[in-house]
């Protein structure tokens, strides 16, 4: 059983680490952002393909106490290289001096006609000096540094200057030059800051709130969430199956401890202390292997984060939903009669 | 009296549709250092008398006295405590935990009725001692003979200075001779320790080691007569 048990372990952490992975692998790009909230459209859904704001936008976001705003450009495009190789971009625009670009490029914002991608596209065949063209566009950027490796709807960042952006945006920018997808902020408290964003038509979002605009991520995480818990489900109910015939098995022991006077809850003690054990120890051997095999995967092709915190918590409520099981399964031995320790039934 | 009185004692069970007097006005006291062998054939109403003795099963009426204790009303917590407290069980084929040594089934009986570890592990040495199993006391039940599984039964039995001892079959699985030893050595103890024993069996050739032999049939005593 013991192996069983952490089979399951094994099969957990390492979908949490999945689960981490495909989160990560969703809005790892947006996170990293130095930023506290975001402003869209409003009814775009913190969509930035779908949100378009202007400088006055950005200057009332700005004039709140405490806070910091500049535009932010975000947009999916595909782009093909000089060494011929197709590849999808998480474009971001940013403005040279802002905090954005301070916090991004430590040597210096990107010069115009230039781009810093991810370290993930580097994996996909681009280096630095090399030229991506833009598809149905006529902008052509120079990789110009690597930046490490963050992710937006499953796909790789490349930064470049704002105006660059607006071009392969084709946003139409004559009079206002920070026209953008969303207004990034820094600082100011979230009740400010709704106040101006219903004053002037926007919706503001804290950054991880902004996490639900990626393309995909609530379906992927709610899908996630939902096979985690069925397993969990599952581990509870092969757990309460195991006990209730562990507890048949030894029917016999537990019908003489009865006899020679032990009460059910002595009885009931013995076998939950018995089976803790044995619940925590594979657990904890399932979790050890299952983060073992995660480090194993994790950089690969497959979206995978693991980290110690995960792997515990998996380990954790997999021992909590197996000893729900195993309350379910052992109660079997409050029924057991002490009668049947007389040979001949009476 | 702080021995064992069943008075007037009735059992009755359903067996599909018809209702069983396993007994039927049963009255036995026996004394503290008596041993008394209760025989009869198969579905007379030993193994139910064993039960109510034993506080494992409730009479539908008369009275049941345990070491003094009236268990006939009992609650199942208030049994579970008179059994671990007043009573010894010393069953067929010796019935002992598979996973523990001779000592430790002693000292399993003496921790669920909260004896302190230390007076626990002495008494236990004693009473294997006192049984005959010295230098067997970590012995597994597997590494035991059959008349050496008995005697840790006995000693088991005696471990919390219990008031009555009931045996079941104790001699089931035994040659003659041992059968006979079992029983000799249940006797002494009894008669040492000031114990009230019940042994209940099939066999007739151990019958003359108790001091008294009472014989069932149907649900009733039919015979009562020292051995």
């Amino acid at each position: 059983m013991g192996s069983v048990i952490a089979l399951v372990a094994v099969l957990t952490v390492l979908l949490s680490g999945l689960a981490a992975g495909l989160v990560d692998d969703g809005i790892s790009g947006l996170r990293a952002l130095p930023v506290s909230h975001l402003a869209f459209q409003e009814g775009t859904d913190s969509t930035f393909s779908r949100s378009t704001i202007d400088t006055a936008d950005v200057e009332a976001f700005a004039a709140v106490p405490g806070a910091r705003a500049e535009p932010l450009g975000l947009s999916l495009v595909n782009a093909t290289s000089s060494r011929d190789t197709n590849v999808d971009l998480a474009l971001v625009g940013v403005v040279d001096d802002g905090f954005l670009a301070a916090d991004l490029f430590p040597d210096g914002p990107p010069p115009a006609g230039s781009v810093v991608v991810s370290e993930g596209l580097i994996g996909e065949g681009l280096e630095v000096g090399d030229t991506i063209a833009i598809d149905r566009s006529t902008v052509t950027l120079t990789v110009a540094a690597v930046a490490p490796k963050a992710t937006y709807g499953h796909v790789d960042m490349a930064y470049v200057s704002l105006p660059d952006w607006q071009e392969v945006a084709r946003l139409d920018t004559e009079g206002d030059p920070l026209v953008a997808s969303a207004v990034a902020i820094q600082g100011g408290t979230t009740s400010e800051l709704d106040q101006v964003g219903q004053e002037i038509g926007l919706d503001v979002v804290t950054r991880s709130g902004a996490y639900a605009g990626s393309p995909g991520y609530s379906a992927e995480t709610s899908t996630m969430s939902l096979i985690r818990a069925f397993l969990y489900l599952i581990s509870a109910m092969i757990l309460g199956s195991f006990f209730t015939v562990w507890t048949i098995q030894r029917r016999a022991e537990i019908g003489l401890q009865k006899a020679l006077g032990a009460s059910t809850g002595t009885v009931l003690r013995g076998a939950l202390g018995q089976v803790l054990i044995v619940l925590t120890a594979s657990t904890a051997l399932g979790a050890l292997v299952g983060f073992g095999l995660g480090k194993l995967i994790e950089g690969g092709e497959v979206p995978f984060s693991l980290q110690v915190g995960t792997a515990l918590g998996s380990a954790i409520i997999l021992i909590v939903a197996g000893t729900v099981g195993m309350l379910v399964g052992i109660r079997k031995v409050t029924t057991v009669d002490p009668i049947i320790a007389l040979g001949a039934a009476a | 009296m702080t021995g064992l009185v069943l008075s007037e004692v009735s059992l009755s069970y359903a067996d599909g549709d018809e209702q069983v007097h396993a007994l039927d006005h049963v009255s036995l006291t026996v004394a503290p250092g008596e041993l008394v062998a209760v025989s009869g054939a198969s579905g007379s109403g030993k193994s139910s008398l064993l039960a109510v003795a034993g506080a494992l099963r409730t009479p539908d009426s008369g009275q049941v006295l345990i070491g003094g204790t009236d268990v006939t009303a009992a609650s199942p917590r208030q049994r579970a405590e008179v059994r671990r407290r007043d009573l010894g069980f010393i069953f067929q084929q010796s019935n002992l935990f598979e996973a523990l040594t001779a000592k430790d089934q002693l000292l399993y009986q003496a921790r669920i009725a909260g004896v302190d570890r230390a007076a626990a592990a002495q008494a236990a040495a004693e009473l294997l001692a006192a049984v005959g199993l010295q230098g067997k006391a970590d012995r597994r039940p597997g590494q035991l003979s059959g008349g050496e599984r008995q005697r840790v039964g006995i000693a088991r039995a005696l471990i919390n200075s219990p008031k009555v001892i009931l045996a079941d079959e104790p001699t089931s699985a035994l040659d003659h001779n041992r059968a006979r030893e079992i029983v000799g050595l249940l006797r002494d103890q009894a008669h040492q320790r000031q114990v009230a024993a019940v042994m209940v069996t099939h066999d007739l050739g151990i019958l003359s080691e108790a001091d008294r032999v009472v014989t069932l049939r149907d649900g009733r005593i039919v015979d009562a007569a020292s051995a």
